[in-house]
């Protein structure tokens, strides 16, 4: 049977409870979302309540099909009340910690309270599955690779750590949880988005580090000859498709490549401009760089991944720079301060990994501080000195670690790209306007995964269609996000069917695929609209900023021209 | 024997990359990259590179993010 762990940092203790029934066909942010619903409906939390505050809990959990050998079962999520958007939050990460959360049998673990003492704590749950909180002041204000390594010399090599940097710690609105990547223990996979890593710092809470276990937990399976027929079939088909994919063969650098060419790629601040030295952001330069200096492609964050669309980073003399370095960092540190350096952006890449923030925020904050004249374009070093204050916490630092709002307010910006506080990512809405209602849309504010429609409407910069694929990818990314991996799950809709299978043989009852689009994909999405209504979310809140709808792409002469009763009309299921 | 994308074609001795990827249903418009047996290969270059015998081409297509 499943277990689940309680955290009460007010007391500083550790409760092993087995998994609640009611839960057990939900993973992932389909978990979250009914977690958090729950809490509301029965009186623990106010969803109005400050994130901040003791009422809020931080929840990591796996996904649905976890504990089986389906590729990419083993993602990790991150739940909370967003002390960012204020919003539901679900952020979802690679990296090993799913992998031996399952082996440890535990689905959910739940961080409670705040502590009295002020005191800061790791939670370490060791080879027989014993969990307990360890002082861990000797790490405050650690980055997060000293705290891998340090762990990694108390336990060894067999063990996952999902901790928080300098940024947790001092509260940053932008601040992440690092997870440590399968194999190289890089704490490079990132719960980026929302503020996670905020919530994790006022718990006290440092870092949560998983030994793998001595005798490793054995799923149930209702019919194990049914779910290992279609999770053969579903791999196989995965594996093929995963050769010619674009994310195995260079990375999620290669989306630039289209961007690039089409105006979607941001540009100084989102200006609608074409960056016509994209190139030396892209495959060819990146991957030269890697054969060169001795790093890599292909790699897999999580074990039994078969898309492997990590890479691992190094600088001109050859040593170890960054791992996980993605296409958003690029973008938004790249042609958005219109910094074409790439060895630049992988320092600073390096150093939000360490010091615990997320890229996609830093990346706008730091356009939005160049175009309101803080910084020059393209000041490379200028953003570094910035995102060292940041670690600091000094000069500027704080107000960049609170997010691209909170730049542009305290810059008096005009345009600040923004949704529910939450930064946009590397894609500009007037150019693929179904993004652009996901951006407005997405219960979990702008979201660079929440329904990315570029090349899947029939005219990424025209009308027709966007709010159909938009509505339509946020569902099927709402089941993809409690079940795998995106960017497998991107390669499995040919035989999507077979994911009843792989439910039904899991959890046994009928084979119907409308368990896993209704159940874990429409129903998580209107649930996450509830909770925001709740929390206190309104119509207007479904909005993009001014500035694209007023303000031509250079690049295609587009403004985000969709009428807002077309995005009424999206949740109407 | 040359395969693109897995797909087996007739090799002629002088053959290029460009030669047998216009011959090729694969759509080579638009944000495609071409790798020859793993290696990246610069659209520039796909009129210069000679095949062998038995090469493996992938003309991959980015049609979404990430
Ligand atoms: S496809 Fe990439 S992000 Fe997804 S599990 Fe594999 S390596 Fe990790």
């Amino acid at each position: 049977m499943w277990s689940k762990l309680i955290v009460n940092m007010a007391e500083a203790t550790v409760t092993k409870l087995p998994y609640d029934e009611e839960y057990l066909q939900l993973g992932g942010r389909a978990l979250v979302a009914n977690y958090f619903m729950d809490l509301v409906k029965t009186g623990k939390m106010d969803p109005k309540c400050d994130p901040m505050g003791e009422q809020n809990v931080l929840m990591f959990c796996t996904g649905v099909l976890a504990g089986t050998n389906f590729t990419t079962s083993y993602r990790i999520s991150v739940g909370c009340k967003s002390p960012l958007t204020g919003g539901i939050k679900e952020a979802s990460s690679g990296g090993y910690m799913g992998k031996l959360m399952a082996d440890q049998g535990y689905r959910m673990i739940t961080v409670h309270g705040l502590p009295q003492d002020g005191k800061l704590r790791y939670l370490h749950i060791d080879k027989e599955g014993n969990a307990e909180l360890v002082d861990a002041e000797d790490l405050r204000l650690k980055g997060t690779y000293d705290v891998v390594d340090a762990m990694r010399e108390r336990y060894g090599d067999g063990i996952s750590v999902a901790c928080i940097g300098p940024a947790g710690e001092r509260l940053y609105k932008a601040a992440s949880i690092q997870i440590s990547e399968f194999g190289t223990l890089h704490p490079s996979r990132v719960a980026a988005r929302g503020g996670v890593g905020a919530l994790m710092g006022v718990k006290g809470l440092k870092a949560v580090v998983i030994e793998k276990p001595t005798i490793p937990y054995k799923v149930e399976y209702a019919d194990e000859a049914m779910f290992r027929e279609a999770a053969k079939e579903l791999n196989a088909f995965i594996a093929g498709a995963a050769k010619v994919d674009p994310f195995h063969n260079f990375g999620t650098i290669s989306t630039i490549e289209k961007t690039g060419a089409n105006g979607i790629l941001p540009v100084e601040n989102f200006s609608g401009k074409l960056y016509k030295d994209y190139k030396k952001l892209g495959v060819e330069e990146f991957l030269g760089r890697l054969a060169a200096r001795g790093g890599c492609n292909k790699k897999p964050c999580q074990p039994g991944c078969l898309v492997q669309c990590s890479n691992v980073y190094h600088d001109a003399d050859g040593k170890y720079l960054t791992s996980g370095f993605e296409y958003e960092t690029i973008a938004l540190f790249g042609p958005n301060c219109r910094i074409d350096d790439l060895d630049k952006i992988a320092v600073m890449d390096r150093m939000c990994d360490d010091i615990g923030v997320d890229t996609i925020e830093m990346g706008t904050a730091c356009g939005v501080a160049m175009d309101a004249g803080k910084l020059e374009w393209g000041d490379a070093d200028g953003v570094i000195a910035m995102l060292e204050e940041m670690r600091q916490g000094v000069g500027f630092g704080p107000t960049l670690g609170d997010g691209c709002e909170a730049v542009g307010l305290a810059l008096g910006a005009k345009r600040i790209p923004t949704v529910k506080h939450q930064a946009i990512s590397g894609y500009d809405p007037r150019n693929t306007k179904g993004t652009g209602i996901t951006y407005a849309t997405c219960p979990q504010g702008a979201d660079h995964t929440a329904a990315l429609t570029m090349g899947r409407a029939f005219d990424d910069a025209g009308r027709t269609a966007q709010a159909y694929a938009s509505n339509k990818l946020q569902v099927a990314i709402c089941f993809s996000d409690s079940m795998m991996c995106l960017f497998a799950f991107s390669n499995v809709v040919p035989k999507m069917h077979l994911l009843a299978n792989l439910m039904s043989g899991l959890y046994g009852g009928p084979v119907d695929i409308t368990r896993v689009t209704i159940g874990l994909g429409v129903k998580t999405l209107l649930t996450e609209r509830a909770f925001n209504k709740l929390a206190g979310f309104t119509d207007e809140d479904d909005k993009l900023p001014e500035f694209f709808l007023t303000e031509r792409s250079a690049a295609t002469g587009a403004v985000f021209d969709i009428n807002p009763v077309e995005m009424e009309v999206l949740f109407d299921f | 024997m040359i395969t693109v994308n897995e797909r087996n074609y007739d090799f002629r001795s002088g053959m290029t990359l460009l030669d047998i990827l216009k011959t090729d249903a694969v759509d080579i418009h638009g944000a495609v990259l071409v790798t020859l047996n793993g290696s990246l290969i610069s659209k520039e270059k796909y009129n210069e590179t000679l095949l062998n015998d038995g090469d493996a081409v992938l003309a991959i297509k980015v049609v979404s993010g990430g």
